[in-house]
């Protein structure tokens, strides 16, 4: 027990660190840039390296905040949730490993740094959806989700590498000024780091790999899907939005990206039957929002919702795993009728579903108002997207508000409401279902509090504050109408309930054709490219037998070939000569 | 100090082997460490500073031939020759065992030294001579000492090697010739020759469609062997092409295919490594990716090409002779390097193997903050910048290649360690944890592969003044 | 015709001779056949020549070749030491024959006109085929000179065509006047070209070049090991002396004309007589051709002779060349004399259990594969590859560079089988006879100086020539 709060102690002593460092930061409007090493473009890029210089910019001070704050409160929730496992110690060590690799991403002002704690993340969660290796779905799921996000890493490290080139450094603000004065490959630049974030915010078309991220420990669920992984993405493109802002193909692009990934996020979360893979599917729908914030030219609204999308997702992922807890399952057919067994997650969850429909007074509703503001801005057409773009945007915006409320609607009445479906033979709920202690209870108090306190301050924007609730209120009416007549909420067409089969072309094409190429190339690597040596081997022994029955000790014959090698030896001292 | 730093694992080494029925296992291994130390701990002194050469010692040799006894290390050479004293070290002590052969003890450190001799010779015939002289010590390892079919895996290796060797003496004698001496900084191959060099190393480093002899003569080879031909010999022909053909100025010749098939080895090897099933083969087959990384970067012809082929080359080293350190104690352990056999669930039945042998994998993968990562994002980058005599087309074709390559290689090491680290554990007899000896040797190298891939300054500021004119 | 008397030139030759004599007749006059008998007389003559070859304080190629032959034959008398109460292998005419041989070769290497040239070569032929048709009983031996002997008469034939068609275009037949002869633009050129192709073939047949090397497996495999000896060192030394001598000297103006001729045939020769080793499963047969392979490598740089390392590279090359073979063959003679085999799978793990022998032939194969750490080996490939180059003839040299690769093959397959393990213990012929010592002694002391020139080539490369 004392081991496990050890590690508790670790990451609150990191916190801690975090907080004296960035909390001064908050309010502050001028920009802190701590140099420790030493940097410059001076010239040509530089070899690279890893220099320790810091940024800190009240936007990244929050992410920090709700990095390491999210952070400390799943090490507290998993002294209980896992504390009894035998590889605690690891497990808690690469949370810890985690955020370190999360705060260089955000704290720094190096590009390189940036990408090593990018990548680092990246093997984190590889390592922690693996955390059940004896599970092959945890397995599979782990190297998924380990290859989707370094192969669109492969873009940051060409973003990077680009930059470095156009503007001769691999710091940040270095490359900001040098594009204020100049810009310059702001397409090529934007579209690899569009690729990076797609990957990483699990974006259409590479977000199968959330979903099936899904195995990993509950609490690192909801560390990934709140506060680090994948909120890095949205982050990245944020921070660099600078370098490709002038480009309107990255812009189309990334809105495109965004409008689909929304809308399809919302819908898939409508049909899940499974409690956790339907809160990762809202994870990609909201990410979407925020991308299409940034997309609009607006990265602040963008990182706002991404706060508060932290706080409300990581309160209820971690909702989710009370509940996995108690009802051994996440799926939402052994759930129902929780409601009055666990008060404390039923009314800490509802802060979150409600902040999740982006209802007043969450920090949900008013970070979800900003970036339905931003892009209502944009349709106007003169902030980098064609108008076109920007109305599609904000219908498709608006529906998923829409659908958003309703799934969120439908998912805390599966769980907490009704005669409870999992339930023993005798349609009550069996003893063992009871309310989560106080380790795991305590996080979802304090972030359900902070759904609200965040709201605190944030803009109000009338007009798509009203329509956005009204959509909202919309939604979740349509939802509890249904309930109440007794709908079992389980309309899910084929194609979405296959999550339109997008797929298929990584867990079977593309894998049938790596296993047959490189079958192909074992063939061809041993029966084609080693003719040559073995070919001229077999050769040279031939002429060499040949040589050996040559020597038949027949004077007759070596007089043959001594005169014809006179003749031909003439014929070549003649004709060249 | 570099002539003693030479001499001692030579004599300690052939000592070893003529005393070899009169010299305790343990006795020779600590012998052969400590002369290795020596030799580490005198080309460390050396260093004098990238501008020039550091240690040099010139005494006249072969006068009709111009050839000098030149020796002396450079910002290219330092690197490689303490990343090579350093798996020399390491082979050594890893040898600390009862039923070590003292003469292999003995051929570990004449191979070293040779590769040592190469790297610090400063004169063309004296670079030949001790690129040969390790030749006949490495098949004896390999096919003494070697498991399957290793005698045939080490004449393959021989016969290679000594083919692309004899091209190369033909390119040396002409590129001596027209440069009027046997010196480094004197030799001018033209284009026949470069050709000719070329394909020595090319066959050494090697490059696709040379590098059949390599997965054989790897995964035959006992541990040291394998660590010794991975971590040293392949450098032998990345330093070669770095010495000889990267200053000429007829690499234009041959720098396009160097680049395509580079870049293409990545992708080959890759795929290959995703369909083997037997660990040693596996690692074998990714040292042609990474050498393919190195290949690519020196094919630019740009100061950040030979920063990526140097860093590249050590980074390969450390890190895949850390692999094939971890795939040696599975040998010593199950009998076997066939990952079906050995089973799956390692993180359980070995955990502290296991981790080790994961971090190895996740840096042979190029991830940031490990060794691995810097060389490849240098040749990324030298293949961006298209460099000196490439065409864009072709060095951006390169470029595509390697990032292809890298996919490819993420998906071969992510199987791997499903295969062995990961899985239901299926615990065996032999099942037991690192011994200390183990544990120092692939300690030190994974403090090597973390210290380079979080500090790669340590490495890229020696190389970095190139430019400065070291090597033209 | 007069043939001009230079003693400086035929000293050696004359005292080698007496020598012979000499060794024959007190082999006749005693009654017990002893090795000794005529074996002292022609060692002291050898060692008397060696004293006057150098009491003339010559220098040059010719001086360099006289004295390859010397040493060589040194090295042969007293390695055939080994042959001593061999019941089959008379004494006496042995030693007359080998001396007279070295004695032609003397000659051979002398020789500054084209009949003296073409007596000479007579002079090292014929004893050199009594020498492998010798061993009384053994039909082996007698096909194999008989065959030597036919196609030695049929090249002799062809050479002397040449002979004659050049003193009918030029009227001379000395070297110097055939030089002046040649440049004169009214000679026929396609004559001269012929002419010129046939002299040179009696030279390239006792080189044992391709085409005419169909005898040196043969002569070689069929005789004694140490006859063999004489006939790849010493006899060959004396003939690419001789031809070098010849193209220098008499030729130069036909450059043209034998240039391609010789590049051909080296590449050529090179190439054939690799392959032909490389599935060679006796030591003695492998030797016998990659001597073969090793005339190509002597040839290649006599396309280049009028160039500044055209003389002294062939020089430098057969010197180490000649050392390197003879140790291998004595090695070889007391190996067969002592397990009564050289077949490769009687030696594997020589260097282990017999190293006075197995590592000196380690060495051997080593120099003549041009590899470290016989670095002397290598440092002679770099020589006859340096003038080829020079002269733009680069596609020979990538020929060379192939052929280096191929002799590797087959001498790193001896090496590996020497220092291999043992699979059991080799018959070892329990008495040998002292006498064997004396054929030991002389493989150590060649291969001595074979590892005092790797240290330090410049021995050898700043003073030969």
């Amino acid at each position: 027990m004392i081991r496990r709060w050890g590690y508790v102690g670790i990451t609150a002593v990191l916190a801690v660190v975090v907080a004296i460092w960035a909390v001064p930061e908050l309010g502050r409007d001028t920009v802190t840039f701590v140099t420790i090493g030493q940097t410059g473009p001076d010239g040509g890029p530089p070899l690279p390296s890893l220099s320790p210089d810091l940024l800190i910019y009240p936007g990244t001070a929050q992410i920090l905040l709700l990095a390491v704050g999210v952070g400390l409160l799943v090490q507290i929730y998993s002294t209980a949730y896992l504390g009894h496992h035998p590889r605690y110690r690891s497990y808690a060590l690469v949370i810890v490993l985690f955020l370190i690799a999360m705060i260089a991403v955000v704290g720094t002002t190096n590009l390189w740094v940036l990408l090593v704690g990018w990548e680092v993340m990246g093997l984190c969660s590889y390592l922690l959806i693996g955390h059940e290796w004896e599970s092959p779905v945890a397995r599979a799921g782990a190297a998924k989700a380990f290859l989707v996000t370094r192969i669109a890493d492969l873009g940051l490290v060409m973003a990077i590498i680009v930059i470095g080139e156009t503007y001769g450094t691999y710091d940040i603000v270095g490359a900001q000024v040098a594009q204020s004065e100049q810009p310059r490959h702001a397409t090529l630049i934007g579209l690899l780091v569009l690729v990076a974030v797609v990957g990483k915010s699990a974006q259409f078309p590479l977000h199968t790999w959330l979903p099936d991220a899904m195995p990993g420990p509950t609490p690192i669920t909801a560390l990934i899907h709140a506060a680090t992984m994948v909120a890095a993405g949205v982050y990245l493109a944020a921070r660099l939005f600078q370098l490709y802002a002038d480009s309107q193909v990255v812009l189309t692009a990334m809105a495109v990206v965004a409008a689909i990934t929304m809308l399809m996020g919302a819908l898939f979360a409508w049909v899940q039957t499974d409690l956790k893979r339907a809160l990762a599917w809202s994870t990609v729908s909201q990410l979407a929002l925020m991308l299409a914030a940034v997309a609009v030219g607006d990265p602040e609204a963008g990182t706002d919702h991404l706060l508060a999308h932290g706080v409300f997702k990581a309160l209820l992922f971690l909702g989710c795993g009370c509940v996995m807890l108690a009802v051994g399952s996440s799926a939402l057919s052994s759930m129902g009728g929780l409601r009055r067994r666990m008060p404390v997650t039923f009314w800490t969850m509802t802060a979150g579903f409600a902040a999740l429909a982006g209802l007043v007074p969450t920090a949900g509703f008013f970070t979800k108002d900003s970036v339905l503001h931003a892009i209502e801005r944009a349709t106007d057409g003169d902030r980098g997207l064609a108008a076109g773009t920007a109305w599609v945007l904000l219908v498709v915006a608006l529906v998923t508000t829409f659908v958003t409320a309703a799934y969120a609607t439908r998912l805390w009445v599966l769980t907490f409401f009704g005669a409870g479906h999992g339930a023993g033979p005798h349609g009550t709920l069996g003893q063992d279902v009871r309310e989560a202690p106080l380790a795991m209870a305590g996080p979802l108090v304090v972030l359900a509090v902070a759904t609200f306190a965040l709201s605190v301050g944030q803009p109000l924007h009338l007009g798509t504050g009203l329509l956005s609730t009204v959509i909202a209120v919309a939604g979740v009416a349509a939802v509890l109408v249904a309930a109440r007549r007794g709908s079992t909420l389980a309309w899910a067409p084929r194609p979405l309930a296959a999550e339109l089969w997008l797929d298929r072309p990584f867990s079977r094409w593309i894998l049938a054709l790596g296993t047959g190429a490189s079958r192909v190339v074992v063939e061809l690597d041993r029966e084609v490219v080693d003719v040559y040596p073995r070919g001229g081997e077999s050769l040279a022994a031939t002429i060499s037998r040949g040589l050996g029955l040559a020597q038949s000790r027949n004077v007759q014959r070596y007089a043959t070939v001594l005169a014809v090698g006179v003749v031909m030896l003439v014929v070549i001292g003649v004709v060249v000569s | 100090m570099i002539v003693v730093a030479l001499a001692v694992p030579f004599a300690v080494g052939v000592l070893l082997v003529l005393a070899r029925r009169f010299v305790p296992s343990r006795v020779a291994a600590w012998a052969g460490a400590a002369a290795m130390a020596v030799t580490l701990a005198l080309y460390a002194l050396v260093w004098e500073g990238s501008e020039g050469v550091s240690g040099r010692v010139d005494a006249p040799w072969i006068e009709p031939l111009g050839a000098r006894l030149q020796l002396g290390v450079t910002a290219v050479s330092w690197p490689f020759a303490l990343m090579t004293a350093f798996i020399g070290l390491l082979c050594c002590l890893w040898l600390v065992a009862d039923d070590t052969a003292p003469a292999l003890v003995g051929l570990v450190l004449v191979v070293s030294a040779s590769a040592l001799g190469v790297f610090s010779s400063l004169d063309a015939l004296l670079l030949f001579v001790f690129f040969e002289l390790a030749l006949i010590p490495m098949w004896f390892v390999i096919a003494l000492w070697g498991t399957g079919d290793a005698r045939r895996a080490a004449t393959r290796f021989l016969l290679f090697t000594v083919t692309g060797s004899a091209l190369l003496l033909v390119g040396i004698v002409i590129g001596a010739v027209r440069g009027g001496s046997l010196e480094l900084i004197d030799i001018r191959p033209d284009a026949v020759a470069v050709v000719l060099i070329t394909l020595g190393f090319a066959v050494k480093t090697p490059i696709v469609p040379l590098h059949t002899w390599l997965p054989d003569a790897h995964s035959a080879a006992p541990t040291v062997g394998s660590v010794l031909l991975a971590s040293v010999f392949l450098k032998l022909g990345t330093y070669g092409l770095l010495v000889f053909v990267e200053p000429s100025d007829h690499i234009g010749v041959v720098a396009p295919y160097l680049a395509v098939t580079g870049a293409f080895g990545i992708v080959w090897s890759a795929l290959a490594c995703y369909a083997q099933d037997d660990l040693k083969r596996l690692i074998a087959y990714s040292s042609i990716g990474h050498m393919g990384f190195v290949v690519l970067a020196v094919a630019t012809r740009s100061d950040v090409g030979v920063a990526a082929a140097v860093f590249g080359s050590v980074a390969h080293g450390v890190v895949t002779g850390l692999l094939f350190f971890a795939a040696g104690s599975m040998k010593d352990r199950y009998g076997t390097t066939s990952m079906t056999r050995i089973g799956r669930g390692l993180y359980a039945r070995t955990p502290w193997l296991a981790v080790t042998f994961v971090l190895a994998a996740v840096a042979t993968l190029g991830l940031p903050g490990l060794a691995g990562f810097w060389g490849e994002v240098l040749s990324l980058r030298a293949a961006y910048d298209v460099g000196e005599v490439l065409s864009r087309p072709v060095a951006w074709t390169g470029l595509g290649l390697a990032l292809l390559g890298i996919a490819l290689t993420t998906a071969y090491v992510v199987r791997a360690v499903r295969l062995l680290a990961q899985g239901e554990p299926v615990p065996s007899d032999a099942d037991r944890d690192l011994e200390v000896r183990e544990a120092v040797v692939m300690g030190a190298l994974v403090a090597a592969v973390v210290v380079l891939g979080l500090a790669p300054q340590l490495l890229l500021d020696v190389v970095q003044p190139l430019s400065a004119g070291v090597l033209r | 015709m007069t043939i001009p008397v230079d003693w400086t030139v035929a000293g050696p030759a004359t005292v080698v001779m007496i020598g012979a004599l000499v060794a024959l007749v007190v082999d006749a006059s005693y009654s017990r056949r002893t090795w000794l008998g005529s074996g002292l007389p022609a060692t002291a003559a050898v060692l008397a020549g060696i004293a006057e070859l150098l009491r003339e304080d010559a220098t040059g190629a010719p001086f360099a070749f006289s004295l390859v032959v010397l040493l060589g034959t040194l090295f042969v008398v007293v390695a055939s030491n080994v042959m001593n109460f061999e019941n089959a292998m008379p004494p006496g005419e042995y030693h007359f024959l080998l001396m007279s041989a070295s004695a032609g070769a003397l000659v051979v290497v002398s020789a500054r006109d084209v009949v003296t040239l073409v007596v000479a070569l007579e002079l090292l032929s014929l004893p050199s085929i009594a020498l492998v048709g010798l061993r009384q009983g053994d039909r082996a031996a007698i096909r194999s000179a008989w065959t030597f002997f036919l196609a030695s008469v049929v090249s002799t034939a062809i050479t002397l065509m040449g002979v004659s068609l050049l003193y009918g275009v030029t009227g001379t037949l000395e070297y110097a006047g055939l030089r002046e002869a040649l440049v004169d633009p009214d000679v026929p050129g396609s004559v001269v070209s012929v002419a010129v192709v046939l002299t040179v073939v009696g030279l390239l047949f006792k080189l044992g070049a391709v085409p005419f090397h169909a005898w040196v497996p043969d002569a070689y495999g069929g005789t004694s090991v140490m006859v063999a000896g004489f006939l790849s060192a010493v006899s060959k030394a004396a003939s690419l002396g001789a031809l070098l001598v010849l193209l220098a000297e008499a030729l130069p103006g036909a450059h043209d004309a034998w240039g391609p001729v010789v590049a051909v045939v080296a590449a050529v020769t090179m190439t054939i007589g690799n392959l032909g080793a490389l599935r060679q499963d006796d030591a003695v047969g492998l030797l016998a051709w990659s001597s073969i392979a090793q005339a190509g490598f002597m040839l290649a740089p006599v396309v280049a002779v009028s160039g500044p390392y055209g003389l002294s590279a062939p020089v430098q090359y057969v010197a180490v060349y000649a050392l390197a073979n003879l140790v291998a063959f004595a090695a070889l003679a007391v190996v067969l004399r002592l397990r009564g085999s050289t077949r490769l799978a009687d030696l594997r793990g020589m260097a282990r259990n017999d190293p006075w022998m197995g590592i000196p032939l380690v060495l051997a194969a080593l120099t003549l594969a041009g590899f470290p750490p016989a670095v002397i080996g290598l440092v002679t490939k770099v020589v006859v590859i340096r003038p080829v180059v020079l002269d733009d003839h680069v596609w020979l040299a990538v020929v060379m560079g192939v052929n280096v690769m191929l002799g590797l093959a087959y001498y790193l397959r001896l090496v590996v089988t020497l220092c291999g393990r043992a699979e059991g213990e080799p018959y070892v012929s329990p008495s040998p006879p002292i006498s064997v010592r004396f054929a030991k002694s002389t493989v150590l002391i060649g291969s001595a100086t074979l590892v005092v020139l790797s240290a330090w080539p410049d021995l050898l490369l700043s003073h030969l020539p």
